[in-house]
């Protein structure tokens, strides 16, 4: 079933730039990150796929492969499947064009990996931070985040800095 | 006739009517609108909410604070009138507790305002939170306000 999709998006992609995963739990593939909104383009409207929902979108932190790896997670109504999508971003710099046109939701999710990981959306509607105070600095779900002792002349820390 | 000192009779009449803030800021709440609901009734020493601390003597502070919820809290803090009194309740309000290692959670909000009373639980039970509210009322019984003109004994 699964083989079949990889199929369509193969012919459609060429199975150079699709690197197709099949020992995970759910199969994935991982493209370069300039192809993901045509990508997600097509799975969303080909009549064969209609992936017509985004359920999940989040990002993961790989320093020791400096790569920042963001996770889509995609279900069709009418095949009743789940599909995964991965694409990753250098640390240094990491940008990514926003998706926000195709899944309205992404924009949410976007916002809340900027936030956490610092991945720049680009043709966002709105790229501010989601959760955390607007002057905050530094995105605390990178690995190699280390946490102020005050904010705001706040004790971040549990005993009393002397 | 009944004979009294007017202090005795001030602190009689402040603790029969203790106006808690109408304020939570997680999964304690729940258990905070338990207690004033009909099976551990609040209502029955005098304590009602109200959404304004104007009117408030007492802020219960229910839940997990964050570190942009605490700079919120101290200005409602501050927005009440004094003599005020504060009540920590549960393990993340006293010391952060199981979201202590959390980079956004505040590590107990006496950081931020003085606390009264601490409520230990997770989230307390509604036993808890009353026997916490008496003893804000033992507290209340021993303070001098004509004396003391309105100030607290035991200023922090």
């Amino acid at each position: 079933m699964s083989f079949r999709i990889y199929n369509i998006l193969a012919d459609r992609f060429g199975k150079d730039t699709l690197l197709y995963f099949d020992d995970t739990l759910n199969p994935y593939i991982q493209v370069a990150p300039e192809l993901i909104q045509t990508l997600c383009i097509f799975m969303r409207y080909n009549p064969a796929l209609k992936f017509s929902f985004l359920f999940s979108l989040c990002g993961v932190d790989y320093p020791e492969k400096n790569q920042i790896t963001m996770v889509y997670h995609l279900f069709s109504m009418k095949q009743k499947m789940l599909w995964v999508l991965k694409t990753s971003v250098r640390r240094e710099h990491p940008e990514l064009e926003s998706i926000e046109s195709v899944w309205k939701t992404a924009g949410w999710f976007e916002r809340e990996i900027y936030d956490l990981l610092g991945v720049k959306f680009t043709n966002h509607s709105n790229m501010k931070r989601l959760l955390l105070p607007d002057g905050w600095v530094g995105h605390p779900l990178r690995k190699d985040y280390e946490e102020p002792l005050f904010y705001h002349d706040m004790e971040t820390s549990r005993h009393r800095v002397s | 006739m009944i004979v009294t000192t007017m202090d005795e009779v001030i602190n009689w009449m402040r603790k029969s009517s203790i106006w808690y803030l109408l304020f939570g800021t997680a999964c304690c709440a729940i258990e905070l609108m338990q207690t004033g609901g009909p099976r551990t009734d609040l209502d029955r020493i005098g304590s009602v909410f109200r959404s304004t601390p104007r009117q408030a003597d007492l802020m219960i502070v229910a839940g997990t604070v964050t570190y942009k919820m605490a700079e919120r809290i101290a200005l409602l803090y501050h927005q009440m009138a004094e003599p005020k009194y504060v009540l920590s309740m549960g393990s993340c309000a006293n010391c952060g507790g199981l979201f202590q290692n959390s980079y956004s959670v505040l590590k107990g909000v006496d950081k931020v305002i003085p606390v009264d009373v601490y409520v230990p639980g997770c989230p307390p039970r509604p036993e808890a939170l009353m026997e916490g509210v008496l003893k804000i009322q033992e507290i209340m019984m021993k303070e001098n306000y004509l004396k003391n003109h309105g100030e607290r004994d035991n200023e922090f």
